[in-house]
């Protein structure tokens, strides 16, 4: 058998984690392990805790039945190094918890919760008269549960709204009091920039727009807390990161430095053929019409029929296949047109039919960027010539196109050196529709075209749609104009160089002002003095190995900018004191609301000193926020409050999910929504439930909206949201494709439970699970999240028999003790969840093996209230505004500092919600209040 | 059991595998002074876990009668065992199955000596400059629809293995062109400077420091000494000649083509001593129609509920792989290498529809150990294994001096 050694003692780090505030703990980052030395398994560790306690009186904590509900509910949650919590070094100062406190809890609490009784084996009499650190963590749970109003229970005498408030403020004050009087204040560890962070500073250090051709792709994802990337103390440097750092800033830097000649801006124009290698369809298309020695007068795209060989719909510029010949921005024009949208159907038969079938909208165009790179000349493998686009890939431009009538399109796109564009057919029409349609086709043919058709259709070669009036697009004429250059040297150049050319005696001034913008402040020259030797050496070895002097200098100064963008002054956020200076000020808000660098109006107040006052602070932050880099802050902080980016991580097996695109459309749904909050000032109570949302047509039809009621609300103006904001894709012009925002009819889809996005990032792909989606909830929504599982309890098996519903199953698996406590707050949210499946889309009955359904059951009770469905759900939700609140400004105060809170931030976050109050807790207003917040400018 | 030193005849070998392969003086060179024992290793793993009844013998010991899926294995009794009752001690569905190879949760990582080092990394650790590739990382595919997340470094990054088969070839088997190659050296050497003067960058900024800082920047100082060292290592290689396979640039595509060929290519890279360390992820873009099942998704298979249909589509996408692993295995004993290669197949979920991490599939093959064909370790909760003490078992056989390895609590007895 196994040779068993000894345990070595349990590694800890040296950190305390006790994240006062709710408990914010990661429920799907830290779990249970039976041999984990650092095991981050609460149930364990209270018990663990209060043994090393010096308590003067036993707190009993038996590890069974019921006392897993409370054990649990007073556990320490995030573990990691929880024993130097006790450790002498932190140790704080006793505060006594006051006789409000005592009053309460000897009226509300001690019948079950004294040392004689201990009800859940919890003793609150055990924890003494003051908060201390053997206590703290003990008093900061309880005054949780009281606060949530958790405890006591709701079948006993409840308090009145004033005694709890007067407790919990004592309490409160208590907790914080023992928390400040630590020695050492819990201060944000040197933050590493975070992958978006990095793209988005180069961005606009260098005015370059890298989406396209993102230098940070090969990059490890970077460590989350709590869901954000942004916590310090957990993000990672590694020697595969630096190497990253090496390419990516060469990569950048070969993009904006450019001492090369003004390249020429040329105008190419491409007649038909433009794919001159696909055989099949256009092959067809090219013989017939060099067959008959014609020019050929277009190009077709056109929809594949099943089991038909080939590639039809996608596209290359052939022609232009080496690509374009230096990087820029090229403008680019298609003359196309709709053909044979409505064969075998009248317009009224295809929209009164289904408003959402893909023929009742404009046919659609869409291009992407493609490449040679990594083609097979040899094996003749033209995939990335004429092949679909890589999965998941967006297209540049998209244009509805007008039918019958060849109209040019145009638009204007970045395109490396080397990449050529594509173009192809987006409605998704639906193999079995184009399948009829060709089967329909042949009856239509006379004689003599069923001859000529036979002729060119030599060997089956199934060019049928070439004859057939199936839907298509028809490419007429292609124009490619570009580089489009607005200045020589470009913008991105002289950022860097300025207007003068450069020259070697330059190469010390020009580091220090590039370093200066990328290090985010001022800079000595001695500090750039390494630097510029490693610009002195490379210009001589270069000179010594023959090259041109003047060619030496130049690729020298890159290697110096290289090397300000490997420093670790540029990758790492630097702070030297606990109260920040001007630009350090100035660096959290800018990477707050921006994800960015400070720009120069930002860095003149940072220089001023004014940023210390929060009057200032709030003035640039409006600024920041009416500023397009705002957007940043919505897509980052979304993926860390919601953990949006998890959506799509486990694909769908739902084949609607890719056909529709409905991945991209839930994300923006979501954002769009919480963008026109934050722009407008709107209250947060809309996330919770609303009378509108924001659909585009593919949404439209996954939440079964009537599209006529929707339709005219495209192109309309709303507050806050700039048209931009509602084109699906980055450039071209296609209305069909928009987003608009809708009325609700019924509340069902109101607010952020009834967007797609949370459904499917709550779910796996497959199905859904109440408990996950519960978790989610309460966690991300109110703050509180459960407990991992603890070890070997049996796992509630899926099953889809049909025999029993997840709700049977779950019913069982409450009815065992140890799982009752967590799993009846979080399993009624998720069950009120279950009338959507897993990608979101509304459901009354659960799918069995063999066509079976099994009626779901979506009612249950939250908070001592019952409820019907998720729409009575949400109006219970809708009563813990407050909590709600308070989690929201919890997540800001997380990203923004670039920590975890603990219960010394608990005043921070209470003058924040208790301000935002009055208004009814509107979101810009909490964000304001975050950067007017003296946690703002403390390290 | 002392692994066997294989004193086989390499032409021979390559003709078993149907490559031929010229071998440069320099490889042979290489060959003959390393140490007398070469070991390798080489994990295969899936994201999804194996259906129980097809995969785990219901007998234990030698002659256990083999379920549908360890056909394959027939011949190869005595070369392998399949254990029972091992895991991680954990259960958190697919977000735990990215530790299979380490023990360790991602997460989890900041409070362990070695991280969450997996296997892989941590043989390779002492492979460095010894050949080509300290370690190969590949898939059969994308990992699109469920990713295996198999190989970890010590400092917690995610290891992306290389998911065309193409490029594992030009990998091994290309020579750069000399223009490409000058331009890579200049490259290293340039990169090599700019390390030097951020170091020193790095230094100043140090004495500004507070502790908490200082020690995040501890981080920065070594990735930038490991980067270098790398550098270093890859430049000796730069101007060595790769060795010659006699077989074309295969093509790329769905996870059903790319696996027997990545099978191949990985015998070649360890019969070559391009590397003795690879990963084989099997990822959950499978393309399940190739094995005449209606397409769903793996991952949806994998959901199946108990459905009867959807359990049987399951184990045919399992048997696949097990299929062509036993190819893969039995490619490697002709020639005698398999003794001296540790193969371990698994995966780091347990149950795929019940999503649980417990009871893990897990299959040891070669290594010259003394093989069981079915082991059941203790199931009863006090008593149980760590899975980890399998890892430290086959660390130590690898080579490695050490008397842990993530989790464990010691090593196995049960095949010696």
């Amino acid at each position: 058998m196994s040779s068993e050694k000894s345990d070595p003692s349990p590694k800890l780090d040296g950190k305390v984690r006790t994240s006062a505030l709710s408990s914010m703990q990661v429920s799907d980052d830290d779990s249970t392990g039976e041999w984990g030395q650092k095991n981050p398994y609460p149930h364990s560790t209270v018990p663990i805790l209060l043994s090393r306690s010096s308590l003067a009186r036993r707190v009993v904590m038996r590890e069974a039945g019921a006392s897993r509900l409370f054990a649990t509910l007073l556990a320490v949650v995030t573990i990691p190094g929880f024993a130097a919590s006790l450790g002498a070094s932190t140790s704080g100062k006793p505060s006594l918890i006051g006789k409000e406190v005592h009053a309460f809890l000897s009226t509300h609490c001690m019948d079950c919760h004294d040392d004689s009784t201990s009800k859940g084996d919890v003793s609150l009499e055990a924890l003494g008269a003051s908060v201390t650190d053997a206590t703290a963590i003990g008093w900061q749970r309880a005054l949780e549960q009281i606060e949530r109003g958790t405890m006591p229970p709701a079948k006993k005498k409840q308090p009145s709204a004033s005694e709890l408030e007067t407790a919990a403020l004592a309490l409160e004050k208590a907790v914080v009091a023992f928390a400040q009087s630590k020695p050492s204040r819990e201060s944000t560890v040197l933050r590493r920039l975070t992958r978006t962070e990095y793209r988005r500073t180069l961005e606009d250090l260098l005015h370059l727009d890298l989406k396209a051709t993102d230098p940070t792709k090969e990059f490890p994802e970077d460590t989350r807390t709590h869901g954000f990337a942004s916590v310090g103390e957990r993000l990672i440097t590694s020697s595969f990161l630096v190497r990253q750092y090496l390419a990516a800033a060469q990569d950048v830097l070969d993009r904006a430095v450019h001492f090369e000649e003004r390249p020429e801006s040329r105008i190419l124009s491409f007649l038909p053929p433009f794919d001159k290698t696909s055989a099949y369809l256009r092959g067809i298309e090219r013989d017939w019409y060099a067959a008959k020695r014609q020019p050929q007068p277009f190009q077709t795209l056109a929809y594949k029929p099943p089991g038909v060989p080939g590639t039809w719909g996608y596209m290359s510029l052939d022609d232009l296949k080496q690509g374009v010949a230096v990087s820029g921005i090229y403008s680019i024009r298609v003359l196309a047109e709709g053909k044979f949208r409505h064969a075998n159907r009248t317009e009224r038969q295809l929209s009164s039919a289904d408003a959402f079938h893909p023929l009742s909208q404009p046919l659609r165009l869409a291009m992407i960027r493609n490449t040679l790179a990594g083609l097979d000349r040899a094996a003749r493998n033209y995939d990335a010539l004429v092949g679909p686009p890589p999965s998941g890939a967006q297209p540049l431009a998209a244009w509805d196109l007008p039918d019958d009538v060849p109209a040019w399109v145009e638009c204007q796109v970045w395109l490396d050196a080397g990449q050529f564009p594509k173009f192809w057919l987006m409605n998704n029409i639906g193999p079995e529709s184009v399948a009829n349609l060709t089967e329909n086709q042949y009856t239509r043919l006379d004689k003599k075209q069923l001859a000529e058709f036979e002729a060119a259709n030599m060997g089956n070669r199934n060019g049928d749609p070439m004859f057939f009036e199936t839907p298509r697009i028809r490419l007429h004429k292609i124009e490619v104009r570009g580089p489009i250059l607005e200045q020589w040297p470009p913008a991105s150049h002289r950022a860097i160089f300025g207007d003068a050319p450069y020259t070697s005696a330059a190469a010390g001034r020009v580091l220090r002002d590039f370093a200066e913008r990328a290090w985010r402040r001022p800079v000595a020259a001695e500090e750039v003095e390494p630097i510029l030797q490693l610009v002195r050496a490379a210009e001589r070895n270069a000179i010594t190995a023959g090259t041109a002097p003047q060619s030496a200098e130049q690729a020298a100064i890159k290697e110096g900018l290289q090397a300000v963008l490997t420093a670790p002054e540029f990758i790492y956020r630097e702070e030297r004191n606990p109260q920040l200076d001007g630009h350090e000020i100035a660096t959290r808000l800018s990477y707050f609301l921006w994800s960015s660098v400070p720009d120069e109006k930002l860095r003149q107040r940072a220089a001023s000193g004014d940023l210390a006052r929060p009057e200032a602070r709030r003035q640039e932050a409006e600024r920041m926020l009416a500023d397009a880099r705002s957007d940043s802050f919505v897509a980052d902080f979304l993926d860390g409050w919601l953990r949006m980016h998890k959506l799509g991580s486990m694909a769908p097996v739902f084949s609607v999910y890719f056909d529709d695109n409905l991945e991209p459309a839930m994300r923006t749904e979501t954002r769009l929504f919480f963008k026109r909050l934050l722009q407008t000032n709107g209250p947060i109570a809309d996330f919770l439930d609303s009378d509108y949302t924001f659909v585009n047509r593919a949404l439209a039809k996954h939440y079964r909206m009537d599209w006529k009621t929707v339709e005219p609300n495209l192109g309309q103006p709303i507050a806050g949201l700039t048209s931009r904001d509602f084109h699906a894709h980055a450039a071209g012009s296609a209305p069909s494709q928009d987003f608009a925002l809708v009325k609700l009819t019924d509340r069902r889809r109101g607010g952020l439970l009834g967007q797609a996005s949370v459904l499917t990032l709550t779910a796996n792909g497959v199905d859904t699970s109440p408990v996950i989606r519960g978790s989610w909830l309460v966690e991300n929504l109110l703050g509180t999240p459960p407990s991992p599982p603890p070890p070997n309890v049996p796992v509630v098996e899926p099953d889809i028999r049909g025999a029993t519903t997840i709700r049977d199953r779950l019913e069982k698996h409450r009815s065992n003790a140890t799982c009752f406590g967590c799993h009846q707050l979080m399993d009624p949210p998720g069950f009120a969840l279950e009338t959507f499946d897993a990608i979101g889309a509304w459901r009354t009955k659960y799918k069995a093996a063999g066509g079976k359904e099994l009626p779901i059951d979506p009612s249950g009770e939250f908070g001592g209230t019952s409820f019907a469905d998720i729409v009575g759900f949400k109006e219970l939700l809708l009563q813990r505004q407050p909590q709600f609140a308070r989690n929201l400004v919890e997540k800001l105060l997380t990203h923004a500092l670039g920590r975890e809170l603990t219960a010394a931030d608990r005043p921070t976050v209470r003058h924040i919600v208790e301000k935002a109050a009055p208004a009814g807790f509107q979101l810009r207003d909490l964000v304001l209040l975050c950067c007017e917040s003296e946690a703002l400018v403390q390290k | 059991m002392t692994p066997s030193t294989s004193s086989y005849s390499r032409r021979h070998f390559l003709r078993g595998v149907g490559v031929s392969i010229a071998l440069p003086w320099l490889e042979t060179l290489a060959r003959a002074a390393a140490p007398a024992q070469i070991q390798r290793f080489v994990c295969v793993a899936n994201p999804f876990g194996m259906i129980r009844d097809a995969f785990f013998p219901t007998e234990e010991g030698l002659k256990a009668a083999l379920p549908r899926n360890l056909m394959p294995f027939e011949g190869l009794r005595g070369k392998f065992t399949v254990f029972s009752n091992l895991d991680h001690g954990f259960s958190v569905g697919h977000a735990a199955t990215h530790m299979f190879l380490s023990g360790v949760r991602a997460t989890a990582a900041a409070g362990m000596p070695e991280g969450n080092i997996s296997l892989d990394q941590f043989l390779a650790s002492q492979m460095a400059g010894q050949t080509r590739f300290r370690v190969l990382n590949t898939a059969a595919g994308s990992g699109d629809g469920g990713g295996v997340e198999l190989s970890w470094t010590r400092t917690g990054v995610l290891v992306p293995p290389i998911q065309k088969v193409s490029q594992v070839f030009r990998m091994l088997f290309a020579e750069d062109p000399a223009e490409q190659k000058a331009a890579l050296a200049a490259r290293y050497d340039r990169h090599g400077s700019i390390l030097d003067a951020v170091n020193e960058q790095a230094r100043s900024m140090n004495r500004r420091f507070s502790s908490r800082d200082q020690e995040k920047l501890e981080q920065y100082f070594t990735a930038i000494r490991e980067v270098e060292q790398s550098l270093q290592q890859e430049k000796a290689w730069l101007f060595r000649p790769r060795p010659k396979a006699n077989l074309a640039e295969p093509k790329d595509g769905p996870v059903s083509r790319q696996l027997p060929v990545l099978f191949d290519l990985v015998a070649l890279a360890l019969e070559t001593d391009s590397t003795r360390v690879a990963t084989i992820e099997i990822p959950g873009s499978f393309d399940d129609a190739a094995v005449g099942i209606q397409p769903k998704s793996y991952h949806g298979y994998s959901h199946h509920g108990k459905d009867p249909t959807l359990m049987e589509g399951m184990r045919k996408v399992e048997n696949y792989q097990t299929l062509h692993l036993a190819r893969f295995l039995k490619k490697l004993d002709g020639p005698g290498l398999l003794d001296s290669t540790q193969v371990l197949f698994g995966s780091g979920m347990g149950d795929g529809s019940a999503h649980t991490n417990r009871d893990l599939p897990v299959l040891l093959a070669g290594g010259g150990y003394k093989h069981r064909t079915h082991v059941v370790m203790p199931a009863e909760k006090e008593k149980r294994v760590p899975l980890c003490n399998l890892y430290l078992t086959m660390a130590q056989r690898f080579g490695v001096e050490t008397h842990s390895f993530g989790h464990s609590k010691g090593t196995l007895s049960e095949l010696s």
